[in-house]
């Protein structure tokens, strides 16, 4: 059900109206309000709400928040301006007790208004100071610039070894995908995993988009995937580090993040298939490890209570890494030498997947 | 330990092999340690004469590593043909055997310090003394005899000693190193002034910065009283031990003759449980004591009485802390606790602990603990002390600390202040460093550290309900006129009134008591009663004001009963608020305000009427407020 931002704060005045402690309810987002879509296979938010009253001091102050936070979108809309996320923080000064005391709960805010609108905060004229990742790969796109031109880009030929860096925005509007002689999309976590591909000329050589998703990735970056994944018919293969950390961004580009399950469908891409580092890797490639930390077990506990791992593979994964007590990083593979990730490991483990 | 056939031996050598447990093993140790043996000693000796002490000590750095140290004290003076042996003696002092509290307890101390300055300067120590009776003071310098164990004065002569009436003052020229931080002179003399109001301590450092601590009480305390040792805890060493020092005797009358409140006829059941009534005490047989000693063990627990110990006491505890711990701001001053004296090994023992909480302490280190035993502070070996072992062990986060694993040292904003006092300290070596395990005196400091946990509690939850409350106030008066102006400007729609919704979020009734100080004596108390709920309320107030003079009142429903004051208010409409102006004339403190007669709803802003009222003035015992809380300067360390 969705609603404008004026008919949230209606629902407030007539709260008020009936004597009511004023409240929000809003669509819970953690591990355990998740539902998949069995047609997608796309991890959503579910049916479970949290009430924020004005009974607690947290509650009263969150729907304050809401409300100047709403009443500052309605202003640049009618000023047609747009902010960052970072301005929306420091806006937030002039707000009384409205004030954000760190930018997370702003950012969580937004995150909230998306859920109780039904719409992506770029409709909201907010958007995140955030960049998306660097592509690298025989891809050719246009891109509307700022001068409102559309620029045809070559993803190989047309940029420096940096790759192309994509913008916030990637949607129709703004890019577009006209071909590709590439066969599969590799999303990878670390900059130097990418930068060694990059020189090993891996794209090259077995016809692949390198997408560098800096860690856990930007929505613009997922959104990105997900839409050339789908137009241009590429297959995407994720290589991360061997830790639990890891399973996690693997689980946010394939299944949808729980920070953003509300708008999963728009982000998750739930063709792509892990590929490694996985806790079997760590043992047959007989590779350089740490031990896990409290932390690390904890958060490998957590995955196994998580439905969006709850499938053979994963069990198998998550269990094997709490035995044998290590984890791994992409880069540990330099063990072998610096051709071995894209002479051995890579087509290897390509085959074996059936993308090469 | 030390025996006494040790003193055959070069007593030089003796003093070298026996360093570390003198604590003299290091040079800034050394410095320490002979500031500390001639500070304890000044401390009892203008107790034991009635004298209010101030001690001033400098501390000046001569070439080389060499350090001049002077203590002097306002004590009784020594008489001139004692200062030798006092000073120059490295047998047991005559304070060994006796049974009395005292913080030097084994004589050894202030001679090694001497002996240290002397070998590794060569310089004799300088004394001077005065007697209130003598005329001028006596200088003695004096040297240890290496070969014979003995003092040798070196110099002697009188002087005028300028506005002094009485007093002794200590000169050593040692090697040494000054440094300030955990276990210094200047911790040792802050801590020792915590547990010392009385005193007034003053040190003078090497660069010249002067550290003070003024005392914040004239009461000295009182002296403890020599007393025999108990029969209860008392092991068959210690049997032996007396009998050996004592001249022959039957059984019962030993009995009898060397302990603590025992009758006659216990004494007589020890003898015929023993089947030694014919038997001699020099004559006893090892399975004789060992049968006595039994049997003592079946006795009922002893209860001593405190006449041989002199807590610091609980007022005096929270004044010490105030006047040094005072700089860093605590938020809370935790009412210490005394506890009832016992017996370990047949010596009565006392437990006392204080603590302070929040301010400027750190959140996130584990609390502070200062040891104590018979008043001297513990600045080594924490970790092997039983006061830390027994605090270690309580589990601390019922009480609001936090402790890892639910046991070892507590973390939080914390000092916590343990005092043993006893007529026999059990420490674990020779250099008075950490308290040995004894059962008796661990479980009773886990009970005193306890009680002092509970009180902590009380005040932590008061604290949580206080900012509730605070919490709740700003919902009301803040954010929801916020929210309501905000819902009207956005949507544009009529003004709306928000008010029935705050007694739905309060629901409470709100007593708020504001006074003011009139004139001298006078004070004016303004009640209000609001009803944050959304029924008709009513409340009667007690208001306890001692013995008063009320000059004026505000309203008519008030019955007056000796000074006690009861307001009986009614019909309190939602929303709505009632007020009671009430001048006073009182000599006593502030007045006590309770309530009773609410129905149905929670009442914040006051506490409800002790059960006691009609009994007796209101106590409460565990959350007293502050007798002693009357502002003191405070003295900046």
């Amino acid at each position: 059900m969705s609603r404008t931002l004026k008919e949230v704060v209606d629902e407030i005045y007539e709260q008020i109206k009936r004597e009511e402690i004023p409240y929000l309810s809003i669509k819970a987002r953690n591990r355990k309000n998740l539902q998949i879509n069995n047609n997608t296979g796309v991890w959503n938010i579910g049916n479970s709400c949290i009430k924020r009253s004005a009974m607690k001091l947290n509650g009263a102050r969150s729907i304050l928040r809401t409300l100047y936070t709403i009443e500052f979108i309605l202003n640049m809309s009618r000023e047609e301006k747009t902010s960052t996320l970072r301005e929306l923080y420091y806006i937030s000064e002039q707000w009384k007790n409205g004030k954000f005391s760190m930018q997370d709960e702003s950012n969580k805010l937004v995150e909230d208004l998306e859920i109780l609108t039904d719409k992506m905060r770029e409709n909201l004229r907010i958007r995140p100071e955030e960049n998306g990742a660097s592509v690298i790969g025989d891809l050719t796109i246009t891109e509307v610039n700022r001068k409102g031109n559309k620029k045809k880009i070559n993803c190989k030929d047309d940029v420096g070894d940096g790759g192309y860096a994509l913008p916030y925005n990637v949607e129709s509007e703004k890019i577009n995908f006209i071909s590709t002689n590439a066969k599969f999309i590799l999303a990878i976590e670390c900059g130097g995993m990418f930068d060694r591909l990059t020189e090993n000329r891996f794209d090259e050589k077995y016809g692949a988009v390198l997408v560098h998703l800096k860690g856990q990735p930007a929505r613009s970056t997922r959104r990105f995937i997900k839409r050339c994944s789908e137009e241009m018919n590429l297959p995407v293969v994720v290589f991360t580090d061997g830790d639990p950390w890891s399973f996690r961004i693997f689980a946010s580009v394939a299944y949808g993040a729980i920070k953003t399950s509300h708008i999963s469908d728009y982000l998750a891409t739930p063709s792509a298939e892990f590929m490694g580092v996985t806790a079997s890797d760590i043992i047959n490639y007989n590779l350089p490890t740490d031990k896990l930390k409290g932390e690390d077990v904890n958060a490998l506990k957590a995955e196994l209570t998580d439905p969006r791992f709850n499938t053979e593979f994963w069990k198998n994964e998550i269990e094997l890494m709490l035995n044998i007590n290590k984890k791994a990083e992409q880069q540990s593979l330099a063990k072998y030498g610096l051709e071995f990730v894209s002479d051995h490991y890579l087509p290897e483990k390509l085959s074996q997947m059936s993308v090469l | 330990m030390l025996k006494t056939d040790e003193n055959k031996i070069s007593i030089a050598e003796f003093f070298e092999k026996n360093r570390h447990i003198l604590g003299f093993e290091n040079s800034q140790r050394a410095l320490l340690t002979s500031v500390k043996e001639a500070v304890d000693n000044s401390l009892d000796a203008c107790e034991s004469a009635g004298i209010l002490p101030s001690i001033r000590i400098e501390i000046v750095e001569r070439e080389n590593h060499e350090f001049e140290v002077n203590i002097t004290d306002n004590g009784p003076g020594i008489d001139k043909n004692k200062i030798a042996s006092s000073f120059g003696s490295l047998l047991y002092g005559t304070k060994f055997h006796s049974v009395v509290q005292a913080r030097g307890q084994q004589g050894i101390g202030i001679s090694a310090a001497v002996l240290y300055s002397q070998i590794t300067t060569g310089k004799p120590a300088k004394i001077i003394s005065k007697r209130a009776e003598d005329r001028v003071a006596y200088v003695v310098k004096l040297m240890i005899n290496l070969k014979k164990n003995e003092p040798e004065i070196m110099e002697k002569e009188v002087m005028m000693w300028e506005h002094v009436d009485h007093g002794l003052s200590i000169t050593l020229f040692m090697k040494g190193k000054y440094q300030r931080g955990k276990q210094s002179i200047y911790e040792y003399i802050k801590n020792t002034a915590i547990v010392n109001p009385h005193i007034t301590i003053e040190l003078i450092e090497p660069d010249k910065n002067i550290v003070k601590f003024a005392r914040v009480t004239d009461r000295i305390p009182r002296l403890p009283k020599v007393i025999k040792p108990y029969i209860y805890g008392i092991e068959i060493g210690n049997i032996m031990e007396i009998i050996k020092r004592s001249p022959d005797m039957s059984v019962k009358d030993f009995f009898l003759k060397n302990f603590s409140n025992i009758s006659t006829r216990i004494a007589s059941e020890i003898e015929s449980d023993a089947d030694v009534k014919n038997i001699k005490i020099h004559a006893l047989k090892h399975e004789h004591i060992k049968r006595i000693v039994e049997y003592i063990k079946k006795l009922p627990v002893q209860e001593p009485t405190d006449e041989a110990l002199i807590p610091i006491e609980e007022d005096l505890i929270k004044k010490g802390l105030k006047n040094v711990i005072g700089a860093l701001k605590p938020d809370y001053y935790v009412s210490p606790v005394t506890g009832k004296p016992k017996i370990w090994n047949g010596n009565p023992f006392i437990v006392e602990a204080g603590m302070v909480w929040g301010g400027d302490l750190p959140a996130d280190q584990p609390i502070q603990i200062l040891r104590y035993a018979n008043r001297v502070p513990l600045l080594f070996q924490q970790g092997g002390c039983l006061i830390t072992n027994a605090i270690s062990s309580v589990n601390w986060k019922q009480y609001g600390l936090e402790q890892r694993g639910g046991s070892g040292i507590p973390s939080g904003p914390a000092v916590a202040l343990v005092h043993v006092a006893s007529t026999k300290i059990p420490y674990t070596s020779e250099a008075k460093e950490a308290i040995a395990e004894i059962p008796e005196i661990e479980n009773e400091i886990k009970e005193v550290v306890q009680r002092l946990g509970r009180r902590l509690r009380m005040h932590l939850n008061k604290e949580i309900r206080r900012k509730k409350i605070e919490e709740k106030f700003e919902i009301i008066n803040e954010i929801l006129p916020l929210i309501t102006e905000k819902t009207v400007a956005i949507t544009g729609r009529p003004e709306i009134r928000y008010n029935s919704i705050i007694a739905k979020i309060m629901n409470v009734l709100w007593v708020n008591v504001i006074k003011e100080n009139t004139g001298e004596k006078g004070k004016k108390y303004t009640i209000q009663v609001t009803n944050y709920t959304s029924a008709e309320q009513q409340i009667t107030v007690y208001i306890d004001c001692g013995t008063v003079t009320i000059k004026s009142l505000s309203d008519k429903n008030v019955v007056n009963e000796n000074g006690r004051i009861k307001w009986i208010v009614k019909n309190i409409d939602s929303g709505n608020t009632k007020t009671l102006s009430m001048e006073i004339l009182s000599a006593s403190d502030d007045a006590e305000i309770y309530y009773a007669d609410v129905t149905g709803t929670e009442v914040i802003g006051i506490e409800p009427l002790p059960g006691d009222w009609d009994i007796d003035m209101p106590v409460i015992e565990e959350n007293e407020e502050d007798s002693s809380e009357e502002d003191e300067d405070e003295q900046d360390s």
